[in-house]
C-alpha cells in the first residue's frame, strides 16, 4: 500500500470533521473522494499533508509514519490546492524554480524539470509570462505544474477544475490521464462527478465526516438497488395513459410532465415492451430512454443531497 | 531551500510589486531632494567673531605672570584672540593699524606697588572709548582683589583657573546642533524610512491572503528557514531606502561630521531591521491589509512624533515616556553626536539599546512567523 490511513479522527471544539476514517491506496491507483461539502474531505486531506493534525488515528505513507517521517514524506508528495497557489509577480518559469528549489532540485536537474512541468501544462511558450496575465485555466494548469515539478510518488489535487473554462478542464483532464498512464498515484477531489467516473479507478464516497462507501464505480453501481427509468417523449400531451401504465408489472410510478412521460419501475422487471405497447396505442413516440443509475444516484442515494449542496 | 535561495525570490517579488517599490523607494527620494532643499545646515552656534587683542607685560612679577596664565584659560580663548605684543609701540600701531582692537599693557613694578599697598594701574589702549577688553581686564582685578583678600582670612585661591563654584554644562561640545528645519527634515526622513514597516506588513499578509503560504506549509522545508528567508529579504528590500538616508546624511550634514560614518551606517542597519521586524510582526498578527497598514502607519507615526516632540524640547507626560521606546529617538541620538562629536556614552547606550531591540523584536518574528506557518 502506497498510503493507508488508520481511524482518522479530527475534532473542531463540538464539530466531529473526520469520524474513524480509514483508507488505503495502492500504488498507480487513481482515488476519488466525494462527498458533499462538510463531509470532512478536505480535512483528511489536510491531515495527510500536515495541514492539521489528527487528533488520533494513524497516516502511513510510503511506509512511513507521517508524524515520524514529516519532512521524509512531504519530499514526496504533491499537492494541487484548491485555490490558485501561485505568485503572481513571479514568472511561470520562476514560479516552477522557486517550488521546484523547495523541494532539493537544482542545477540542470531543476531546468529540465521546470520545462518538463510546464510542457506537460501547455505552458511552455508563456514560460516568461507573469501568471497575472494568465486566464483562469492558465493559473490552474501553472498550480498543477507546480505540484509536478518534483515528481512526486503521491499527487493530491483537490478541485483542480474550479472555474475554469471547458477547454482548459479539458486539457487539464488529458494531463491527468496522462500521468495515470505514466504510473501516478493521485488522490482526485472533485466535484464533477463526470470527471471523477472518467479518471478514477477507485472511489471513496465521504459525508458527516465518515467514509459511507467506497469500491470500483461499477461496484458502488452495483451496491445501490435503484429503480428503472423510463422516459418517453410524446407528440402531445396524454394523461390518459397514465392509468394503464401503472397496472404493467414492476411499476412503481408514471407521471406525465409536458410531452415527456416517466415510468419508475423495480430493477430487473423487463415491461419496456408493455410500455411501448401502451403508449404506442394513444400517442406517438418520439424518443425513449431507459436511465441506468449513475454515480450521481448513487451519491445521491447514499447522502440523501446533491454533490452540489 | 537555503535561507538566501528564500531571500532571493523575496527580494525579487518585492522590487516587481513597483508600487509598494515606488512608496518605499521613490517617494523618500523625493522627499530627500526636498528636505536637502530645506535643510539649513547644521547650526554651528550663535556667531561669535573673537575679539583680538594684545598684551605687553613689563611686570615680571607673579601678578603679571598669572595674568598671562589668566589670559591663556580656555573661557578666555572662546572669546578673544590673543597675542603677545613686542613693545608699547609696537602694541599701539597695532592698535592705530586696527589688527588688534586693544592692547593691554601691564606697567613694570606692577605687582611690587601691589604688594607694597601702593595703587597699580593696568593700562588699556584702543581706538574704542568702550571696550570689551576692559571687562577681561576687570574680572581679572575681581580676582585677584579676591585672592588677596582670601588669605586675610586664612583661605587659598589660584587666579589662573575659572571659578568652580559655576557648573556649565555642555549640551553640544562642539557647539553644532540641528536647527529646528534640520529637525523636521531629520525626523520626516526618519519616518518615510519607518514606513518601510508597511513592506514587512504586506508581504506577510499577501502570502496568507494569496494561498501560497499553503505550498510552503506543504514543502519539506524547516520552517525557520522560511521565516528567516522572508525577513531577510524584506530587510534587504528596505537597505537601498536606509542608504539613502546615510547618503543624505553624510552630503548634507555630513561637512560637519566629527565623528565616524560607520557608527551611522550601522545604525541604520539596525534600524531597518526594527522596522521590517515590527511591520512583519503587524502582518503575523493582524493578517487583514487594511488593517495591517493602518497600525503600521500609525505605530510608526506616533514612535517618531514621540522623537520629534523630545528633540524639539516639548515632550510632556505619556510621550516623555514613550520617547524611550521610540528607536527613532535614539537613532536621532546616535547621528547628532557622531555627526557633532558628542557624548560617545551616549553614543555606546543608543547603539545597545538599538541592538536589544533589534534581537527582541527578530526573536518575536521568528517565533510568530514559525507559529503561523505551522
Amino acid at each position: 500500500m502506497l498510503v493507508e490511513v488508520r481511524n482518522l479522527v479530527k475534532r473542531y471544539k463540538d464539530v466531529l470533521a473526520v469520524d474513524n476514517v480509514s483508507l488505503a491506496i495502492e500504488e498507480g491507483e487513481i482515488l476519488g473522494l466525494l462527498g458533499p461539502n462538510g463531509a470532512g474531505k478536505t480535512t483528511t486531506i489536510n491531515a495527510m499533508i500536515g495541514l492539521t493534525k489528527a487528533d488520533s488515528g494513524e497516516i502511513v505513507i510510503f511506509g512511513k509514519n507521517f508524524k515520524d517521517h514529516e519532512l521524509e514524506i512531504k519530499r514526496d508528495l504533491g499537492v494541487v490546492p484548491q485555490d490558485i497557489a501561485i505568485f503572481e509577480d513571479l514568472t511561470a518559469y520562476e514560479n516552477l524554480s522557486y517550488f521546484g528549489k523547495l523541494y532539493g532540485l537544482k542545477g540542470s536537474l531543476l531546468k529540465d524539470r521546470v520545462e518538463e512541468a510546464l510542457e506537460f501544462t501547455g505552458l511552455l511558450d508563456k514560460k516568461k509570462q507573469y501568471p497575472k496575465k494568465f486566464s483562469n485555466g492558465m493559473k490552474r494548469r501553472l498550480n498543477i505544474a507546480c505540484a509536478l515539478v518534483h515528481h512526486p510518488k503521491l499527487i493530491i489535487m483537490d478541485e483542480p477544475t474550479v472555474g475554469i473554462d471547458p477547454q482548459s478542464r479539458s486539457h487539464i483532464i488529458q494531463s491527468i490521464k496522462k500521468l495515470t498512464k505514466m504510473g501516478s498515484t493521485i488522490i482526485y477531489i472533485s466535484h464533477y462527478m463526470e470527471e471523477i467516473e472518467g479518471i478514477c479507478t477507485r472511489i471513496v464516497i465521504m459525508d458527516h465526516g465518515r467514509v459511507i462507501a467506497k469500491g470500483t464505480k461499477e461496484e458502488l453501481k452495483a451496491q445501490m438497488t435503484s429503480d428503472e427509468r423510463v422516459v418517453v417523449e410524446l407528440s402531445t400531451a396524454n394523461y390518459t395513459l397514465i392509468d394503464n401504465i401503472k397496472k404493467l408489472a414492476g411499476v412503481k410510478d408514471a407521471y406525465v410532465n409536458g410531452n415527456e412521460l416517466t415510468v419508475i419501475s423495480q430493477k430487473n422487471s423487463k415491461n419496456l415492451k408493455g410500455i411501448i405497447d401502451q403508449v404506442s396505442e394513444s400517442s406517438v413516440i418520439m424518443s425513449l430512454n431507459v436511465e441506468q443509475p449513475s454515480l450521481e444516484t448513487v451519491f445521491l442515494t447514499l447522502t440523501g443531497r446533491s454533490l452540489r449542496d | 531551500m537555503n535561507v538566501l535561495q528564500i531571500a532571493y525570490y523575496t527580494v525579487l517579488r518585492n522590487i516587481r510589486d513597483w508600487k509598494l517599490f515606488l512608496l518605499l523607494i521613490g517617494a523618500p527620494f523625493v522627499f530627500y531632494l526636498i528636505c536637502a532643499n530645506i535643510t539649513t545646515n547644521v547650526n554651528h552656534g550663535i556667531n561669535s567673531q573673537k575679539f583680538k587683542i594684545a598684551y605687553l607685560d613689563t611686570d615680571s612679577g607673579p601678578i603679571g605672570q598669572q595674568f598671562e596664565r589668566f589670559l591663556q584659560t580656555q573661557e578666555i580663548l572662546t572669546a578673544f584672540d590673543i597675542q603677545k605684543a613686542d613693545s608699547l609701540d609696537a602694541g599701539n600701531q597695532m592698535v592705530k593699524g586696527g589688527k588688534i582692537e586693544a592692547l593691554i599693557y601691564i606697567k613694570k613694578d606692577f605687582s611690587q606697588s601691589l604688594k607694597q599697598g601702593k595703587k597699580a594701574n593696568i593700562e588699556i589702549y584702543s581706538n574704542k572709548s568702550i571696550s570689551a577688553t576692559r571687562l577681561l581686564v576687570e574680572g581679572f582685578i575681581n580676582t585677584v582683589n579676591a585672592s588677596s583678600a582670601i588669605p586675610k582670612i586664612a583661605g587659598d585661591i589660584n587666579v589662573t583657573e575659572v571659578s568652580r563654584g559655576i557648573q556649565q554644562i555642555a549640551i553640544s561640545p562642539t557647539g553644532k546642533t540641528f536647527t529646528d528645519s534640520d529637525k523636521s527634515s531629520f525626523i520626516g526622513l526618519l519616518e518615510m524610512l519607518s514606513y518601510g514597516a508597511l513592506l514587512g506588513c504586506l508581504t506577510v499578509i499577501n502570502i496568507i491572503k494569496k494561498n501560497t503560504l499553503l505550498r510552503f506549509n506543504i514543502s519539506p522545508i524547516n520552517d525557520l528557514n522560511y521565516v528567516s528567508g522572508q525577513f531577510l529579504g524584506n530587510y534587504l528590500t528596505l537597505c537601498p531606502s536606509s542608504g539613502l538616508f546615510i547618503a543624505f546624511t553624510y552630503f548634507i550634514w555630513g561637512s560637519a561630521m566629527q565623528g565616524s560614518i560607520l557608527i551611522i551606517i550601522l545604525t541604520f542597519l539596525v534600524f531597518t531591521v526594527i522596522i521590517t521586524a515590527l511591520g512583519m510582526i503587524v502582518g503575523y498578527l493582524t493578517k487583514k491589509t487594511g488593517l495591517g497598514a493602518l497600525i503600521s502607519v500609525c505605530l510608526n507615526a506616533l514612535l517618531s512624533g514621540a522623537a520629534f516632540v523630545w528633540m524639539l524640547g516639548t515632550a510632556r507626560g505619556f510621550m516623555n515616556w514613550l520617547v524611550f521606546f521610540s528607536p527613532q529617538y535614539y537613532v536621532y541620538l546616535i547621528v547628532t553626536d557622531t555627526l557633532f562629536d558628542g557624548f560617545t556614552s551616549r553614543i555606546q547606550a543608543s547603539l545597545i539599546s538599538l541592538a536589544m531591540a533589534a534581537t527582541a523584536l527578530t526573536v518575536v518574528t521568528l517565533f510568530l512567523g514559525r507559529r503561523k506557518a505551522i
